[in-house]
């Protein structure tokens, strides 16, 4: 679902005034093929996890993925450079004033389900874990984002009780997967009744398989959000032409296509969407700062990872 | 003097393979040390999870152990009962299953129960060790049960004993003798494994010492983490190795060749033998029409990734032929060397690789021998497994001519070259691609290791796996099997063609 953007950024880009080529870390490196890349490297934690352990031995000149969650912990390394960008304008869920990174679409992550399988369907977070019997994949919030968002989700609700509700939560998991790609093929493949994926998912269905048998269930609580991210790194002999990437990210053409192939918001308000964007359910934003999350996040994993060994 | 000459050109090379395999555990051992990462206070990490991840490990590995056991001893039982023609067929099907990639076994399994059950957990683990180690124990069960006097079974004949009387009176002790090494053994080769706990895991729920120091490692760059759960896997491994000393029973037997005159098969061991075959068959036959019912999937990153394992796999085919021809030449084993030998046979090695990996960190080398530690690793694999054949050639070698070498005063250079070397000539060719396909399917060092753009055969699979592409996933699976069955036909026809020169 993700796998048009690298496709649609390096079309964009060959257009833009970029010369030299510049090393990008993403969660789907430039040479994968399918699905959002190689699952060992698959999303934002993992990138994360790569940059802390190359240091500044690292040959990357911009790193584009990481999101919010992870925005404090990624500075900490201190290994990545000032955008020294004007971010005014931008249409986010919330107020951004960070000086590193460049956000450059946003998400909220929600439940799918298939209408034609599923009728009881949750209205509230609580209401899934402690009413509902379906059953759910999501993916391991130690690499993946979405399963972090889980985390953080699961946190915003239940505050000191996420213990508890994890174990509630483990009954119902079919299985935890490193990545979202095989979390939504496992699912698309009947293997469970919900996933955990984006809000913006069933509008890809809508669009490529002209179906809305997928929909996203709005829970009464609100949904966490996820911005996307990207920064340039210290080490990068190139900074220019990574500051100008950064640029580019934010401006018309490279925001048009986002929607219709990162399948996310697009950070500009007026940028091209899909019609099918107009269906997407608009819940509550939920949200902890990123210094809330670093200080926080080790000791989060941890209440999971002891509720859910069980 | 010619004496000394000797004794000191074989004391050196068996030397070198024992002070390599020493320095690479000291040197893993230095860059567990002296990791660079934080880390917390040790009081942390002795959590809950860290307990129910022994426990998991432990559990599984003692399930995974039993069953086989209990799965391989009728089967062994039956075939054992008479020698019958054709039974050297049997058997290297036997080894085949213990030394395909682990990767073939886990896509089999998947695609042959995926649908009748969730694989994703203990099940699907305890299913491939099955696979896995249910031949091997069939294979020692029945060494073990065919060396039992052609006196016995003749008295046995004579006075009318049946099939039961036969295996509760012979056979039975024999097997009680057999069982204790056997059950250590797949108990380690189970509480190490790696690649089917990973990919068949699915969750945290199912997490083993292995994955959990893969995981505290690449998840969390928490290098702390990864010590502590590599000192609880040796120090689990060791006492379980402490509690057998015999690795004689464990040795991969090659001889295909039966002397003596055969019978056809008799009705009871040819049922057995079909409901073995067919339960074999059953996940390599599932994977291959997964594979060859649909339409070729392709990646572009193949032609590389199969690159870089044929460069890998040729390495440490290299490394071990030569480490495991300098071990053979060692005289007399002592009970270090012989505990290395076995060690590495289920030595946890991802604890190896983690602190090679950190100490390469430290001194920021990492990203530039990344493939020959890979190769390195492979190499010592796959060292205990081809050294048995090596070992005995030299032996008898020099029980027969080292005399005669003496009397005429060779030097160590000259026995090397005129005894020694015509001793293993032959099987060379043999061990090398033999090594090949035991290093060609290596998931857990690679994964280790590489970083993000590394690549080879095993590693696109398990990313295809990830992807939940299966169908691709299974064709790649498949390219692997069909390069192993090459390199396993063209070993035995290199050893054929040898033989009769």
């Amino acid at each position: 679902m993700f796998k048009q953007l690298t496709v649609g950024l390096s079309v964009a880009l060959s257009a833009s005034v970029i010369a030299k080529p510049i090393t990008i870390y993403t969660y789907e490196s430039f040479v994968s093929e399918w699905g959002p890349g190689p699952a060992l490297e698959e999303d934002g934690v993992a990138l994360l996890n790569r940059l802390r352990l190359e240091g500044d031995q690292t040959q990357a000149d911009v790193v584009l993925g990481l999101d919010d969650g992870l925005l404090a912990e990624a500075k900490k390394l201190n290994l990545l450079a000032e955008h020294k960008q004007n971010l005014d304008g931008l249409s986010l869920p919330y107020q951004w004033n960070d000086d590193t990174f460049v956000p450059y679409d946003y998400g909220h992550f929600a439940f799918i389900y298939d209408r034609q399988r599923t009728e009881q369907v949750p209205t509230s977070l609580k209401q899934l874990v402690e009413d509902s019997d379906l059953s759910i994949i999501y993916q391991d919030p130690r690499i993946s984002t979405p399963g972090q968002g889980l985390m953080l989700w699961i946190k915003s609700v239940y505050g000191d009780k996420a213990d508890a509700a994890w174990q509630q939560l483990k009954e119902k998991t079919v299985t935890v997967t490193p990545g979202w790609s095989e979390a939504y093929a496992l699912f698309l493949d009947g293997k469970s009744d919900m996933v955990l994926s984006y809000t913006t998912s069933p509008a890809y269905h809508v669009t490529w398989d002209e179906t809305d048998q997928y929909q996203a269930a709005e829970f009464s609580e609100g949904h966490y959000v996820q911005i996307e991210l990207a920064a340039a790194l210290k080490t990068s002999d190139n900074l220019d032409q990574a500051r100008d990437f950064l640029h580019f990210l934010t401006t018309k053409p490279a925001q048009d296509v986002f929607a219709g192939t990162n399948w996310m918001w697009p950070v500009l308000a007026d940028a091209d969407k899909p019609d099918a964007f107009a269906q997407v359910i608009k819940p509550k934003t939920l949200h902890f700062s990123s210094d809330e999350v670093a200080e926080n996040r080790r000791a989060w994993i941890k209440e999971w990872r002891n509720a859910t060994s069980q | 003097m010619a004496q000394r000459h000797q004794s000191v050109v074989t004391f050196k090379a068996s030397q070198v393979t024992t002070f390599a395999i020493i320095l690479t555990l000291v040197f893993a051992g230095v860059g567990l040390v002296m990791h660079p990462g934080a880390g917390y206070p040790w009081s942390e990490y002795f959590d809950a999870y860290l307990f129910r991840v022994i426990r998991f490990s432990i559990i599984q590995a003692l399930l995974s152990a039993f069953l086989s056991i209990a799965i391989a001893i009728p089967f062994a039982v039956l075939l054992a009962a008479h020698p019958f023609r054709g039974q050297w067929i049997v058997k290297a099907l036997l080894n085949l299953f213990f030394i395909l990639p682990v990767l073939t076994i886990i896509l089999g399994v998947v695609n042959a129960f995926s649908d009748w059950f969730n694989v994703f957990g203990l099940r699907g683990i305890l299913i491939a060790h099955l696979y896995l180690n249910v031949p091997y124990a069939i294979r020692i069960l029945w060494n073990r049960l065919s060396r039992q006097s052609e006196t016995q079974l003749r008295v046995a004949q004579t006075l009318g004993i049946g099939l039961l009387q036969r295996t509760l009176w012979i056979q039975w002790p024999i097997i009680l003798d057999t069982l204790r090494p056997v059950l250590v053994l797949i108990f380690l080769l189970c509480f190490s494994s790696f690649t089917v706990v990973l990919t068949l895991g699915g969750g945290p729920a199912n997490s083993n010492l292995e994955v959990a120091i893969y995981q505290a490692l690449k998840f969390d760059f928490d290098p702390r983490a990864g010590v502590l759960y590599a000192a609880f896997h040796a120090l689990i491994a060791f006492s379980a190795m402490w509690l057998t000393s015999r690795r004689d029973s464990f040795s991969m037997d090659i001889s295909s060749a039966d002397q003596r005159r055969l019978a056809p098969i008799k009705p009871l061991p040819l049922a057995a033998l079909v409901v073995l075959l067919i339960i074999l068959a059953y996940p390599l036959l599932s994977l291959i029409s997964a594979a060859l019912m649909n339409q070729w999937q392709g990646s572009s990153r193949l032609v590389i990734a199969l690159w870089t394992s044929f460069k890998i796999a040729v390495g440490s085919s290299l490394v071990a032929t030569l480490l495991a021809l300098l071990r053979a030449l060692d005289e007399q084993p002592g009970r270090l060397r012989r505990m290395l030998d076995f060690g590495l046979l289920v030595l946890p090695i991802m604890v190896i690789a983690t602190g090679l990996l950190l100490l390469a960190l430290r001194l920021n080398i990492a990203f530039k021998i990344t493939s020959w530690m890979i190769i390195w690793l492979n190499g010592l694999m796959a060292l205990p497994l081809i050294l048995g054949p090596l070992s005995s050639r030299i032996r008898s070698y020099r029980a027969y001519y080292q005399p005669l070498a003496q009397s005429l005063g060779m030097s160590g250079w000259h026995s090397l070259r005129c005894i020694y070397w015509p001793a293993v000539e032959h099987i060379i060719p043999w061990c090398f691609t033999f090594s090949i396909v035991l290093s060609i399917g290596d998931l857990g060092i690679a994964a280790m290791l590489g970083s993000a753009q590394f690549v080879t055969l095993p590693i696109l699979i398990y990313q295809a796996m990830g992807s939940y592409q299966m169908v691709l996933a299974s064709q790649l699976t498949v390219i692997l099997l069909g390069i192993c069955c090459v390199c396993l036909m063209l070993a035995e026809w290199l050893g054929e063609k040898n033989t009769h020169a």
